[in-house]
């Protein structure tokens, strides 16, 4: 292409390239934020992490390559099993559960009920509490001894648990309160159940099905896209747990007897107490390929029991 | 034939049996937020006590004024406002812009490209911790002063792919014809987005500035790294020093725990609607 001899006032450029290339242009120029912030947010920090952790990194100095040394240590290391161990028991058990509660408070909530919307609120307004605030609660109400919880449970003659300060009952305690925090999750559920066609409850009545055969066959297979997102979701998050494991597990010791040590505060601890960056970088890895990993075997399922409604 | 409450799961008289179940599970959401109020108006003596106080006498308000004494919890306050006030402007900025460009142009690659975008919403948050954490540091930025405060502003100002996607959704709404309209009046992109869609996308933008206004208040782990100075802390790290120091001060601490959770929930109940619609957004396909 020459170059452009006119004394245009528009650039003289833009109006020789063909329309498509300029709608290109414009389109990557409204996402270059994005662009330049997934370079240097996220392209650079997966690639030198991936770098660090070949690396002795203890921010003094400059790291030192050790080559697998790091990921040899992990895996001799009993409290990286602890930490992932931790963390896939404990996903485990809170992903099904909040799957099945978020679902059936949705379907509960969905009826024609005066004072719905009241009830709607009620159950949301936990999943706005800030982390700390939340943890920092619980831990009062769990107080094995003057505790709200316990003190119900004498009344009904239950023995109380010690809640966070056993490692047996430190597990079911954060269950309760992660449970406690559906709301957000909830909502997905009920914008999904207003998607539904009337026809099919209709269809279903006319053939003469009760409400638990219509909750059975029509409500959770056309959820199951929903079910399918929230999956994804919440197996990255339960990885990623770390404010309120942080707080009610004493500054995030993880205590008692690690059983609160999840992967993400180990993660945490070797980075920003142990100043192991190499040995944290090390982990984060993992941690990303495990994610990769749950992501693909989910989507890979998902043809098998996700209903798109065709 | 059909009657038109057909997706009705609990006809007639059995409404009183859910209005039992609602009633017994709404309590149990509000109990803790409840208890967290009650504890935070009792004198100490009461406390520990069993069975437990109820309603405290005298409500001891002065718990308030002493949290906020031992705590510096003002400042907090504060700072965690400022904090949110420039991560909401550059989310606000750069996700706009960001969803123009994947929704009202059409050009060659986008889906493509917008799929990535979408997969960076799987990616832990610890995975990039630790490098950022050391360029940020090579860069000066952690440790005193508000300088602090930029590794957790400027990624907002590039974009967040959950919002990215919720204003996208948006703006894929917006009749086309206006923009066309518009275009023919010699109007650039720049001017549509902002004469045209901004003024129509109220909802997508309030529902963006709550969601982050709440993930900032509640953020943990971006101030604990970064914020290395007592006096800048925000409330949640603020909180959580607080609940180390006096552990069992616990109406002070819940009183400490109610000025940080209040202002959200009042927040919260006002623009209820606007939070819902945007979860709704991002849920489906």
């Amino acid at each position: 292409m020459a170059a452009p001899t006119s004394v245009s006032v528009t650039t003289p450029i833009t109006r020789e390239l063909k329309p498509e290339t300029r709608k290109l242009l414009r389109g990557i120029a409204f996402i270059s934020p994005w662009i330049v912030g997934f370079l240097a947010f996220t392209i650079y920090p997966l690639l030198a992490s991936f770098y660090y952790s070949f690396t002795d990194f203890s921010l003094f100095g400059s790291p030192k390559w050790v080559a697998v040394n790091n990921y040899a240590k992990l895996f001799a290391d009993p409290k990286f099993y602890k930490s992932l161990g931790n963390t896939i028991i404990f996903s485990i058990f809170v992903v099904p559960a909040s799957i099945v509660l978020a679902m059936g408070l949705a379907v509960l909530l969905n009826n024609k009920l005066r004072g719905n919307s009241f009830y709607r609120t009620l159950i949301f307004m936990p999943s706005v509490v800030p982390a700390v605030a939340s943890a920092v609660v619980w831990i009062w109400i769990l107080n094995p001894q003057w505790g709200l919880l316990n003190g119900m449970l004498r009344l009904l003659n239950l023995p109380g648990p010690p809640w966070l300060s056993s490692p047996d009952w430190a597990k079911p305690a954060l269950l309760i309160v992660t449970l406690w925090m559906i709301g957000s999750d909830m909502v997905l559920y009920l914008a999904g159940l207003q998607e539904i066609p009337l026809d099919y409850y209709e269809a279903a009545e006319l053939d003469g099905a009760d409400s638990w055969q219509k909750t059975i066959y029509i409500i959770v297979p056309l959820l199951t896209p929903i079910v399918f997102f929230h999956l994804i979701n919440a197996f990255i998050w339960s990885f990623q747990y770390f404010s309120i494991p942080y707080i009610v597990s004493v500054q995030g010791s993880g205590q008692p007897a690690d059983s609160l040590l999840f992967y993400s505060l180990y993660l945490y601890q070797n980075a920003f107490a142990y100043l192991k960056m190499g040995y944290a970088s090390a982990m984060a890895w993992l941690l990303f390929l495990l994610v990769m990993a749950c992501t693909v075997v989910i989507l890979r399922t998902s043809k098998r029991w996700v209903n798109y409604g065709n | 034939m059909a009657t038109n409450s057909a997706n009705d799961l609990f006809p007639g008289r059995r409404k009183i049996l859910l209005h039992g179940i609602l009633i017994c599970l709404s309590l149990a959401f509000l109990v803790p937020i409840i208890w967290m109020l009650i504890t935070s108006l009792k004198a100490n003596s009461q406390v520990f006590t069993w069975p437990p106080i109820f309603i405290p006498n005298p409500a001891l308000w002065g718990n308030y004024p002493q949290a906020l004494k031992v705590s510096n919890f003002g400042r907090y306050f504060f700072n965690t406002v400022f904090l949110s006030f420039w991560v909401i402007l550059g989310n606000l900025v750069s996700c706009s812009l960001v969803a123009y460009g994947f929704s009202r142009i059409e050009w060659k690659g986008r889906d493509v490209v917008f799929i990535i975008v979408l997969s960076t919403l799987i990616l832990p948050d610890q995975v990039t911790l630790v490098p950022l954490f050391i360029i940020f540091r090579k860069l000066n930025l952690v440790g005193g002063g508000y300088k602090g405060y930029l590794p957790l502003i400027l990624p907002a100002w590039f974009g967040r792919a959950y919002f990215i996607f919720m204003m996208r959704q948006f703006f894929l709404g917006i009749p086309k014809e206006l923009s066309d309209a518009a275009r023919i009046d010699g109007c650039s992109d720049l001017g549509i987005l902002w004469r045209i869609i901004l003024p129509l996308s109220k909802p997508a933008m309030i529902a963006v500035s709550l969601f982050t206004l709440i993930g900032t208040w509640s953020d943990f782990l971006g101030p604990l790294v970064y914020i290395r100075e007592p006096a800048y802390y925000t409330i949640s790290v603020g909180l959580s020093n607080f609940q180390n120091r006096y552990m069992t001060q616990w109406n002070q601490l819940m009183a400490a725990a109610a000025m940080m959770t209040v202002p959200v929930l009042v927040v919260f109940i006002f623009a209820q609607k606007q939070f819902v619609q945007g979860i709704s957004m991002t849920g489906l396909k």
